[in-house]
């Protein structure tokens, strides 16, 4: 029998470390994926999810059975990762500046096309360069796929604010690969 | 600058994003305005990979390491027990701040009419217990009885510290994952009377014991969960 999160949920409240254990297993993927896109690198994101369910463990009896389990998990993964970015953000040093693309494209065969893979890995170059509100919003909407009313309850903000900072962020990384794309195409 | 809003517009192209007046009043402005129609095309071909990137990434899920989930367990193993229940059902029918030794009228009445009910009250959750027994989700931990595990589940079941009132979802979550226990059942479809239907309800645990008086098997569970917290009803 195949237990709802909330069923595990409640067990969990219980002192049930099984039925926790099962709750971590069913959503550290979605956890990892949405962290890795925010944070970019795999140390961190695993770092943010172990720190996510450490809050979820800690706020059990916080958790509200009338809503979706993984509303809450995404909120609470997407509040900690952004206290990760404020905090880097403080620290940085611009070691990735734009401008480190065209170098890597014209070191490459400038016949060439760009192709999905290349995408992906330039899209996950230029990701971390957003702004923090920018980033968090931009990768749950278009990566993560949620949508607009999910993503601002995930991140505490007003519709407005998550669709003013979305243009944002899609107007800078359109600009990034047509950018990429003229250089891309210099002989 | 009068285009300023189209600029934005244009660049919500995924559904749920623009509603349709404002998708329409775009298109008209955009078929009036040179200078949008220029602003658009320079953004296209960057739009288009943006939005092919995202779709790719979207369509792939990226693995974690193989031990994360053990990493995760021993880090929360390392943490206290989460944050109890303040207030697990322990004295449910006294308002917050009077004392604990006042019993309400309601509960006074329901502890005479346990004095008589018990034996049958026992015999019967004794035969649910049994047939509880049955189901792999629920199990008893060592030396536990199912009457403990059921006093343990009412842990589950936070009271805001204040209002004394229990989520009607709370209970209503209880029903599916203990949907033989009868008094699981009553609980619910008394706090699903009392809050009419309303969704994400509280419901006020005085009430819901008033309301429960008629079932004894829903009183016993209650009454277990008095026990739970050391104040059963016979030593008050
Ligand atoms: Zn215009």
């Amino acid at each position: 029998m195949e237990e709802t999160d909330t069923e595990l949920m409640l067990l969990a409240r219980t002192g049930d470390e099984d039925a926790f254990r099962r709750i971590v297993e069913r959503h550290q993927g979605t956890a990892y994926s949405l962290a890795l896109r925010i944070l970019g690198r795999r140390a961190d994101a695993e770092d943010a999810v172990q720190e996510a369910f450490i809050r979820v463990w800690r706020h059990l009896h916080r958790f509200d059975t009338g809503r979706p389990f993984q509303s809450w998990l995404n909120r609470i993964t997407a509040n900690v990762c952004l206290d990760r970015l404020k905090s880097a953000d403080r620290k940085r040093t611009g070691e990735m500046r734009p401008g480190a693309e065209e170098r890597l494209v014209s070191d490459d065969d400038p016949a060439r096309r760009l192709e999905d893979r290349d995408l992906v890995r330039w899209m996950e170059r230029f990701i971390p360069d957003l702004p923090p509100k920018q980033r968090m919003v931009f990768v749950l909407r278009d990566v993560q796929d949620m949508s607009v009313e999910e993503t601002a309850e995930a991140l505490g903000m007003s519709r407005r604010s998550v669709i003013s900072n979305l243009c944002l962020g899609r107007k800078t990384l359109a600009a990034r690969f047509e950018a990429l794309e003229k250089v891309g195409k210099k002989p | 600058m009068k285009c300023g809003r189209y600029g934005e517009w244009m660049l919500l192209n995924r559904p749920g994003e623009l509603d349709e007046k404002s998708g329409r009043e775009l298109e008209q402005h955009l078929a009036a305005c040179p200078e949008c129609r220029a602003a658009r095309l320079e953004t296209n071909r960057g739009m288009r990979l943006a939005a092919l990137a995202a779709e790719r990434m979207r369509q792939t899920q990226p693995i974690p390491s193989a031990g994360m989930t053990d990493r995760i367990l021993s880090a929360v193993a390392r943490e206290k027990r989460p944050e109890p229940a303040r207030r697990p059902w322990t004295v449910p029918f006294l308002p917050a701040r009077t004392g604990r030794l006042v019993l309400s009228g309601a509960a006074a009445c329901a502890v005479l009419f346990f004095a008589g009910q018990e034996a049958l009250v026992l015999r019967r959750v004794a035969r649910l217990e049994d047939r509880m027994a049955g189901r792999s989700s629920v199990r008893p931990a060592g030396t536990e009885s199912w009457t403990e595990l059921r006093s343990r589940i009412s842990e589950s079941v936070p009271l805001d510290q204040d209002r004394v009132t229990v989520r009607r979802s709370d209970l209503e979550a209880l029903v599916r994952l203990y949907p033989d226990d009868p008094a699981v059942r009553a609980l619910a479809g008394s706090a699903k009377r009392l809050t009419r239907g309303r969704d994400g309800g509280r419901v006020s645990v005085p009430d819901l014991v008033r309301h429960l008086e008629k079932d004894p098997i829903a009183s016993e569970w209650v009454r277990q969960m008095e026990k739970r917290g050391g104040k059963s009803w016979n030593r008050i």
